[in-house]
């Protein structure tokens, strides 16, 4: 029998950017028990939105919640409040709104691969996947005006059109992304070495995918089919022929891969939503003040996100509840690392892409 | 003769800072984006480090809440001096959006004062390279940071230390 | 991995991808607020609207109507909510520039809290002049 050692795995830590705490205790570098420590980045933002910010001021707010999920937090809140107050916003406010959604889904994915590739040891790669990144990045700048926070939709409608010049600017820059996607997803199937340190490594299985109510990449990865772009019909997705991407093995590669496909198929929606814009407004005037209950299910590029708004005739909102997709994979991540020799936390860590902003809000 | 051969330590330690990144932030993706070959930061010799004991100043990006306070001084701390600090975004001047929370620390200046501030929410990296290159000129110059002169960081960090003494915890053998 | 190595030698021989110091790029971006007094009414909707509160007026002492309005770069979020919630179109406007980096020297914090503690103060002043113009 070996001596116990206990490790801390740091807040500040160069691996993972992010401000999460484990304590692992190690026998002969075989991890016998964890746990797990979060909510370094709580900032009281529900009761900020219940004591002194107006209900148009919210959008701005929320949507710092979190960096890479910023567009998804912001419309899902707007897509509450409209149901609540029955405004029906024009056709050509929810094209601008799909297309503003798929551009952030694109770079956050991006953003994970090149992490996961440069854990691996590969910075080659890392580089390449960064340099494909900034096309969409000019992209987003051009259209919205900043790279990350987008304050992009308010309550009624979008704060700015898609003009001539700008889709004079966009379109040879979509075009020459895809083509190298297509080049990556060769590179990802058929690479020796990344397939043997990432095949078989942390696997997930239907059974525990069900049990612990996983979402969005992680869930598809194992076979599990639940995507709420499919099941609700909030913005008009079936129109643009969007398809769910499913794998069956479970393991780091199989999530990776999963991601890269998403890439794929958000681009040739994207293509379909600008080239067929209809005509008409951006915006409708909104008066009053909200009164009664609303919940909406939305799509995060992490997965699933939940929002449930109550106001009672006050320009102040009485209750606001968020619910992030983070926050329900914490469990089947911690129950991945008993019996893993200690060399392979970084890639499952990396692999589920966490984001603990939006999990301490 | 001597000063010339003195002044050959100031240049090499201004051409290439090594910096240590604690992040909690949106602003910690603009850093990552520097890191990528379009706003290249290696051209000029900066690197991120794993250990704050390598590192010549550590960049602040967004906001510190009161958990993670006894953390970054812990760290700022261990560094060796001369040491600098960089602050990003407007949550590290007076909180940003969340002045009136009651988890957030607002006077993050009056605590460790930093020597070169970047606005924007979040400044686009071409912004945070101006800031770099006033930060090499500082180490340069061979300022005296700021830190050390004002600031009540020493004395919140030893009564955080009193309460937790487990806060600078290293890996340890337990049983037999 | 061997398409890797291939890609790699052709990059060796290519036009590097770093933007070079000082390249104009074709942008929208948003930047900082500029404001023009001719055509303000001070009824302060831009200060009520700010979700930092970087807008702030100070009231001078004679009782008058001309309020001071102060910005600060440094807590602003770049939202463009006061530009939309502004009723005289071509009073505040917002520019492509971004605030220049502060160093040590300039005090930008020591400055603004004096600012926000002169707003309360002056208030009751200009309150207390007001009231003593009515009674005459």
């Amino acid at each position: 029998m070996g001596k116990k050692f206990v490790v801390p795995f740091g807040s500040q830590h160069i691996a993972i950017p992010e401000p999460i705490r484990f304590i692992f205790t190690t026998e002969n570098e075989i991890i016998k028990s964890v746990s797990v420590d979060f909510g370094y980045v709580h900032r009281g933002i529900e009761k900020a939105c219940m004591t002194r910010y107006k209900y148009t001021q919210v959008p701005y707010v929320v949507a710092r919640v979190c960096g890479l999920c910023a567009v998804s937090q912001a419309t899902a809140y707007c897509m509450a409040i409209e149901s609540l107050m029955d405004i029906e916003i024009p056709e050509r406010a929810k094209y601008l709104r799909i297309i503003v959604h798929e551009m952030d889904r694109i770079h956050s994915h991006l953003f994970a691969i090149a992490h996961l590739s440069e854990a691996a040891g590969y910075e080659n790669l890392f580089m390449r996947v960064m340099r494909d990144r900034e096309f969409v990045m000019e992209c987003l700048e051009i259209l919205t005006g900043n790279r990350i926070q987008a304050d992009y939709s308010t309550i009624g409608g979008v704060n700015r059109d898609l003009t001539k010049e700008v889709y004079e600017i966009l379109k040879p820059r979509l075009d020459e992304l895809e083509r190298r996607l297509y080049e990556l997803k060769e590179i990802f199937e058929r690479d020796y070495t990344l397939q043997k340190k990432w095949k078989g490594i942390g696997v997930i299985t239907l059974e525990m995918a069900q049990k612990y109510n996983a979402v969005g990449p992680v869930a598809r990865a194992s076979g599990l089919a639940t995507d709420c772009r499919v099941e609700f019909e909030y913005l008009p997705y079936k129109e643009l022929d969007y398809k769910m991407v499913l794998y069956q093995e479970g393991d780091v590669w199989a999530r990776n891969m999963v991601r890269l496909d998403e890439t794929l198929v958000s681009i040739r929606v994207l293509k379909n939503a600008i080239d067929n814009l209809p005509e008409g407004d951006i915006k409708v005037k909104v008066k009053g003040n909200p009164k009664g209950e609303a919940l909406i299910r939305w799509e995060a590029p992490r997965g699933e996100l939940l929002y449930y708004v109550k106001g009672n005739g006050k320009s102040v909102l009485e209750r606001l509840r968020i619910k992030t997709p983070t926050f329900s994979v914490i469990p089947v991540m911690k129950e991945l690392y008993y019996n893993q020799p200690y060399a392979f936390v970084p890639d499952i860590t990396i692999s589920f892409d966490p984001c603990l902003s939006c999990s301490a809000r | 003769m001597l000063t010339k051969f003195l002044d050959f330590f100031g240049w090499a330690r201004a051409n290439s800072p090594w910096m240590v990144h604690y992040c909690s932030g949106c602003c910690s993706l603009e850093i990552l984006a520097l890191m990528g070959p379009r706003f290249d930061w290696e051209r000029y010799g900066f690197m991120p480090v794993p250990s704050p004991r390598q590192a010549d100043f550590i960049v602040i990006t967004g906001l510190i809440s009161r958990k993670v306070l006894p953390v970054l001084l812990m760290t700022y701390d261990q560094m060796p001096k001369p040491r600098y600090v960089f602050a990003i975004g407007s949550c590290a001047f007076d909180g940003g959006p969340y002045y009136d929370s009651t988890s957030v620390v607002t006077n993050v200046p009056e605590i460790l004062p930093p020597d070169v501030f970047v606005a924007g929410c979040p400044p686009t990296p071409e912004a945070i390279l101006e800031g770099l290159l006033e930060m090499k000129k500082i180490i340069r110059e061979k300022r005296e940071a700021r830190a050390e002169r004002e600031g009540t960081w020493k004395e919140i960090l030893k009564q955080e230390l009193e309460k937790n003494p487990l806060l600078s915890q290293q890996p340890f053998f337990v049983g037999g | 991995m061997f398409k890797m190595f291939l890609f790699s030698l052709k990059n060796l021989f290519s036009k590097p991808a770093t933007l070079p110091e000082g390249t104009e790029k074709p942008k929208q971006y948003r930047g900082l607020i500029k404001y023009y007094e001719e055509t303000c009414i001070y009824c302060k909707k831009c200060e009520m609207v700010c979700p930092p509160g970087a807008i702030i007026f100070t009231y001078p002492e004679d009782g008058s109507k001309r309020l001071i309005f102060h910005y600060n770069p440094y807590l602003c979020i770049y939202c463009g909510e006061c530009v939309r919630a502004c009723p005289k179109p071509g009073t505040l406007v917002q520019v492509e520039d971004t605030a220049p980096p502060a160093t040590a020297q300039d005090k930008p914090n020591d400055l603004w809290f004096e600012v926000e503690k002169e707003a309360v103060e002056s208030k009751k002043i200009w309150q207390e002049a007001r009231r003593k113009k009515r009674n005459k």
